[in-house]
């Protein structure tokens, strides 16, 4: 009986734990207040990380649907679908906490701001991704449309934020404030939460994988009974 | 103790959102393990070689 | 090289012609642009200032919605009498069969586009006379950029559950950066300012995916 790929979520499960119970001192006790914000401020130690782990998710699923049309190795495809969904669900909660972080400080739940809107837009092509797998039946085509979907989706990164960045200055209503840069207190603290959501993400994505790969192997076995 | 209700709706939706993906995860895995098992078993039990 | 560009033409005239013979899809096209046109209009007040600033927007919305209703259909016709099985088995290069697809589509678009275009300056009482020679290059980009993904992801969607009414939101997401630039270009000629920066998003934007998918377009088609 074949094992189970418990050792990689197993590590980055205790590591994402490990972090996570020293992130919350670093970010409440370490870091100050910001005087301006208040305690909004302190959104952003876990908006900003869920935000590099959303890129770094769909990053993943454009390398792995690469590989995919390229070697034909259904792990491949499994990797990058995977990564697409963790990416989604992160990507879910940079909106929700953008919308919290927005209202307080510039009064309203959304702002076109550039990077909320780049984030938006990778979100829909996420989530057009998502909806591709569910709505396709044969499964080797499927796969094959979804690493084609990966990479064009992917691909559609720069445009958008060139774009957004184009179409935010040629309407300078809403501004987001000047980029200040962090004291070295906010500084530790917000690297130490990107390194937690890293964690965080991939003990997400290898649990994903193994659940994926357990489908894969009833489906199999179903299939030669 | 500025805007603390927007601070702490936005770590709550975090961790519930993360938690409740994590046990969906882990419940829908273990059911298909559970599946595996029973199905591995009766065919084991059909042709006993 | 001389060969993909015979087979790409091929591939036009055929589409080109099949299309002519009944113009089914044009007209249709053509109806549901008009429509869009119309609706938008209710939602403002008759003779409001706004109209002018929306209706690039509302330009480009008839064109995207309209579009898709035509790439939609741009490989339903080939699934009749297994014409795609044949196209498959044409010595073609993918790469040309997804080119002359999608110049089709393009030139479909930009009769369409001629068509709306004056029945917008009619009912929204737009004066584009001379501006009129400088929204030809961000048109022809942004209509360029939609036959591309929509050639491309017409030939997906067909093979979805849903059908060609999947097509819409694989497309839309990925082009909205080049409706922005579309939108936002026509509006600057309008008003007469700089659209640069614009045109050098949508220019990239049509170059890479023209790129992307005459690479990708092999694995769309495969069986």
């Amino acid at each position: 009986m074949p094992q189970r790929p418990y050792i990689y979520p197993f590590v980055f499960g205790i590591l994402a734990l490990i972090c996570l119970t020293i992130a919350p001192y670093l970010v409440f006790m370490y870091a100050g207040i910001e005087k301006e914000m208040g305690l909004a401020q302190k959104i952003f130690y876990y908006h900003v990380p869920s935000a590099f782990s959303m890129f770094l998710g769909s990053f993943l699923c454009f390398i792995f649907s690469i590989f995919y049309l390229w070697k034909r190795d259904k792990n491949c495809d499994l990797w990058a679908a995977c990564s697409a969904e963790v990416s989604l669900l992160f990507g879910t909660l940079v909106l929700i906490t953008g919308a919290i972080w927005a209202k307080p400080i510039w009064g309203a739940w959304w702002v076109w701001d550039a990077q909320l809107t780049l984030t938006l837009i990778l979100w829909l092509i996420l989530a057009a991704y998502h909806m591709l797998r569910t709505y396709l039946e044969d499964p080797v085509q499927s796969a094959r449309f979804r690493a084609v979907l990966g990479i064009i989706g992917f691909l559609n990164v720069p445009f958008i934020h060139y774009a957004t960045k184009l179409w935010r200055t040629h309407h300078p209503e809403v501004v987001r404030g000047e980029e200040i840069s962090l004291p070295p207190d906010m500084k530790a603290a917000f690297f130490f939460c990107v390194i937690t959501f890293f964690a965080l993400f991939f003990a997400l994505l290898f649990k994903r994988v193994s659940l994926a790969k357990a489908q894969n192997e009833l489906e199999s076995l179903k299939a030669e009974t | 103790m500025q805007h603390l209700e927007y601070m702490t709706a936005a770590y709550i939706i975090i961790w519930i959102a993360i938690l409740l993906y994590f046990l969906s995860l882990s419940k829908r895995e273990k059911a298909i393990w559970e599946e595996l098992r029973e199905l591995r078993a009766t065919i084991t039990k059909d042709n006993p070689s | 090289m001389p060969l993909f560009f015979t087979q790409t033409l091929a591939i036009l005239q055929k589409d080109l012609k099949t299309e002519w013979r009944t113009r089914e899809r044009l007209s249709a096209m053509a109806f549901f642009a008009f429509l869009i046109v119309i609706i938008f209009n209710f939602i403002y007040e008759p003779g409001s200032p706004i109209i002018k600033t929306v209706a690039p927007g509302i330009f480009w919305i008839a064109t995207a919605f309209a579009g898709l209703l035509g790439l939609s259909r741009s490989y339903a016709i080939e699934q009749q009498n297994d014409c795609l099985m044949g196209l498959r088995l044409t010595p073609a290069d993918p790469g040309a069969i997804f080119l002359g697809k999608m110049l089709g589509n393009t030139l479909t678009m930009l009769i369409l586009q001629a068509l709306i275009l004056p029945i917008l300056v009619i009912f929204l009482n737009l004066q584009i006379a001379q501006a009129l020679p400088h929204l030809i290059l961000p048109i022809l980009l942004g209509t360029l950029g939609l036959a591309t993904i929509g050639t491309l992801f017409s030939a997906m969607s067909l093979n979805t559950r849903l059908r060609e009414a999947f097509l819409p939101l694989l497309t839309l997401p990925i082009f909205i950066p080049a409706l922005l630039a579309a939108i936002e270009s026509f509006r600057a000629v309008l008003e007469g300012s700089e659209i640069t920066d614009w045109l050098v998003l949508s220019s990239a934007f049509v170059a890479l995916y023209i790129a992307a998918c005459l690479l990708l377009f092999e694995y769309v088609l495969e069986d």
